[in-house]
C-alpha cells in the first residue's frame, strides 16, 4: 500500500484551509451582510460563533480525516457511521456540484483581470458583465478554471497544492491590505467606515444572530468534506486545535478587511454597498473609474478575487480526486483528468444556460445540514468521545479538557444544525 | 465623537480577529522549532 502524502508543516494546511475557506463570499456577501445588520453589531454573534464553535468544527473535521486518513468517501465509514460510505459519498457529491456550477463565478473573475484593458468594461459595466456572465465567454472561462484547477491539484499535496495555495494567500494577503490602504485614505473613508461599522443593536433580531452563525459556518467551509479530505493529510504529530484557530480566524481577517476595502470605495464614488454580487461586477468597476489609479487598483481587486475563488476550487476538485483514489487503482494524474473531463461536461451547460444548476441547487441546499452534522456524529456519537478527545490532543501544544467532549458532542451539532437549517427555512 | 467611535470600534474588531490569527501563526512556528530543535540535540 503506498504511504499517504502529507503536509510538509501545520502551515502547509493552515494556507491550504484557509485558501478553501476563503471564497467571493468573504469579498462581497460578509460586508453586505454586515452592512445591512446593523454594522459592528452583526460582528459580535458573528465573531462569537467563530470563537465558540467554528474551531471547534474545525478540529472535528481535521481530526474525522486524520483518525481514518481517508477523504469523505471512506471516512466515515472507517469511524463506524453506519451508512458511512453513502452520506460520505453525498458529501463528495455535493462538493463536487458545487465546483461545477463556482467554476463559472471565477471564471469571470479571471476574466476580469483583464477586463480594464478591454474599452468595454470601462464604458459600460453593466453590458461588459452580461456579455462576461453568459455565452461562450462564461463557459470558456470556466473551462480554464477547472483546469487550472486541475493543474495544482495533479501533482498532490507536497508539490502542488501546499507551495501554490500558500504563494496565492500570502499574494491574497498583500493585495487586500495594498487595496484597504487605498480605501481608507479615500475622502469619503469615513462614510464608508461608518455604515460598516458603527453598531446598531436594534437590528440584532434572533433572525440575524442566525444569519450571522449560518454564514461564519459557510465561511470556514464546515460541509464534511474539503476539511475533512485536508485533515486525512495531517500527521499525528500535528497540531491540530491551533491550526483550526488559525484558519478559522485567518477566513475572518480576510473577511473583516474586505469590508474596509469595500465600503469606503462604495461610499465615496457613490455605489450602493448592498448591490450584493453585482457589487463585484458591476458596481465596483464604475468607482474604479473614477478612482485615480483605477486601472490599477482593478487589476489588484480581480486578481484578488481570483485568487479567492481558486484556493476554493483546489479543495473541491481534491475533495474528488481522493474519493476516485480511494475506490480505483488510478494515478493522481489520471484521476485528475478523468475528473477535470466530466466537471468541465458539467460546468459547460450551467455557464451557458444554467441548466442543471437549476435543479443541483436544492440538493445542495438541503443536503447542507447533514453533511455538515456528519464530522461531529462520526467523531464523538459513533467513534467515541473519549478516544476522539485523546487524538485531537495528539500533538497540540495546548492540551484540550474533557469539557471539549460536550462542547463537541452537544454545542457544536446544534449551533450548525440550528442555522443551516434556519438558512433553509428562512 | 463619531470618529472617535469610528476608531475604537475598529481597534476592537481587528484585535478581535487578527489578534487570534497572529497567535496560531506563532504558536504554529514556534512549535516547530521546539520539535526541531528536539530532534537535533537527541
Amino acid at each position: 500500500m503506498a504511504v499517504r502524502e502529507s503536509w510538509s508543516w501545520e502551515i502547509g494546511l493552515i494556507f491550504a484551509a484557509i485558501g478553501s475557506a476563503v471564497g467571493l463570499g468573504n469579498i462581497w456577501l460578509f460586508p453586505m451582510l454586515v452592512g445591512e445588520h446593523g454594522g459592528a453589531a452583526f460582528l459580535v454573534p458573528y465573531l462569537l460563533t467563530i470563537y465558540a464553535l467554528c474551531w471547534v468544527g474545525l478540529t472535528t473535521e481535521f481530526n474525522v480525516g486524520r483518525i481514518a486518513q481517508a477523504g469523505p468517501s471512506r471516512a466515515y465509514e472507517r469511524l463506524g457511521l453506519p451508512l458511512g460510505k453513502y452520506l460520505g459519498a453525498i458529501a463528495v457529491f455535493r462538493v463536487t456540484l458545487v465546483f461545477a456550477w463556482y467554476s463559472s463565478v471565477v471564471g469571470w473573475t479571471l476574466r476580469y483581470i483583464f477586463a480594464p484593458l478591454d474599452a468595454a468594461f470601462w464604458k459600460d459595466p453593466a453590458a461588459f458583465f452580461s456579455s462576461v456572465a453568459s455565452g461562450w465567454q462564461s463557459a470558456l472561462f470556466a473551462v480554464i478554471t477547472i483546469v487550472l484547477t486541475g493543474l495544482i491539484v495533479m501533482f498532490g499535496i507536497r508539490k502542488g497544492i501546499e507551495p501554490v495555495v500558500k504563494y496565492m494567500m500570502i499574494a491574497l494577503f498583500g493585495i487586500l491590505i495594498i487595496l484597504v490602504l487605498r480605501a481608507v485614505t479615500l475622502p469619503g473613508a469615513i462614510e464608508g467606515l461608518r455604515f460598516y461599522l458603527i453598531p446598531d443593536f436594534s437590528k440584532l433580531t434572533p433572525r440575524v444572530v442566525l444569519t450571522a452563525m449560518a454564514q461564519a459556518f459557510f465561511s470556514c467551509s464546515l460541509a464534511g468534506a474539503p476539511m475533512v479530505v485536508y485533515g486525512s493529510y495531517l500527521r499525528k504529530t500535528d497540531d491540530t486545535p491551533v491550526s483550526a484557530i488559525t484558519t478559522a480566524f485567518g477566513d475572518t481577517t480576510v473577511a473583516i478587511l474586505a469590508g474596509f476595502a469595500i465600503f469606503p470605495i462604495a461610499l465615496t464614488f457613490g455605489i450602493s454597498p448592498k448591490a450584493g454580487a453585482g457589487l463585484l461586477f458591476v458596481s465596483l468597476p464604475h468607482a474604479f473609474k473614477q478612482m485615480i489609479g483605477g486601472f490599477f487598483f482593478a487589476t489588484l481587486f480581480f486578481i484578488l478575487a481570483f485568487f479567492a475563488g481558486l484556493t476554493s476550487t483546489v479543495s473541491m476538485l481534491e475533495v474528488s480526486t481522493e474519493a476516485l483514489l480511494q475506490y480505483t487503482n488510478m494515478s493522481r494524474k489520471q484521476a485528475v483528468a478523468l475528473l477535470v473531463t466530466i466537471i468541465s461536461l458539467l460546468a459547460i451547460p450551467i455557464a451557458l444556460y444554467g441548466v442543471i444548476w437549476n435543479y443541483a441547487r436544492y440538493f445542495v441546499l438541503y443536503s447542507g445540514p447533514l453533511v455538515a452534522i456528519l464530522p461531529p456524529i462520526a467523531l464523538y456519537w459513533v467513534y467515541g468521545a473519549e478516544r476522539a478527545l485523546a487524538e485531537i490532543n495528539n500533538g497540540a501544544a495546548i492540551k484540550l479538557g474533557k469539557w471539549f467532549i460536550y462542547w463537541g458532542k452537544y454545542v457544536y451539532p446544534a449551533g450548525i444544525l440550528a442555522a443551516y437549517l434556519y438558512n433553509i427555512l428562512g | 465623537m463619531e470618529v472617535a467611535l469610528i476608531v475604537g470600534v475598529t481597534l476592537i474588531v481587528l484585535v478581535a480577529s487578527i489578534g487570534p490569527f497572529i497567535w496560531g501563526m506563532y504558536v504554529t512556528i514556534m512549535h516547530r522549532r521546539m520539535s526541531r530543535q528536539v530532534s537535533t540535540s537527541s
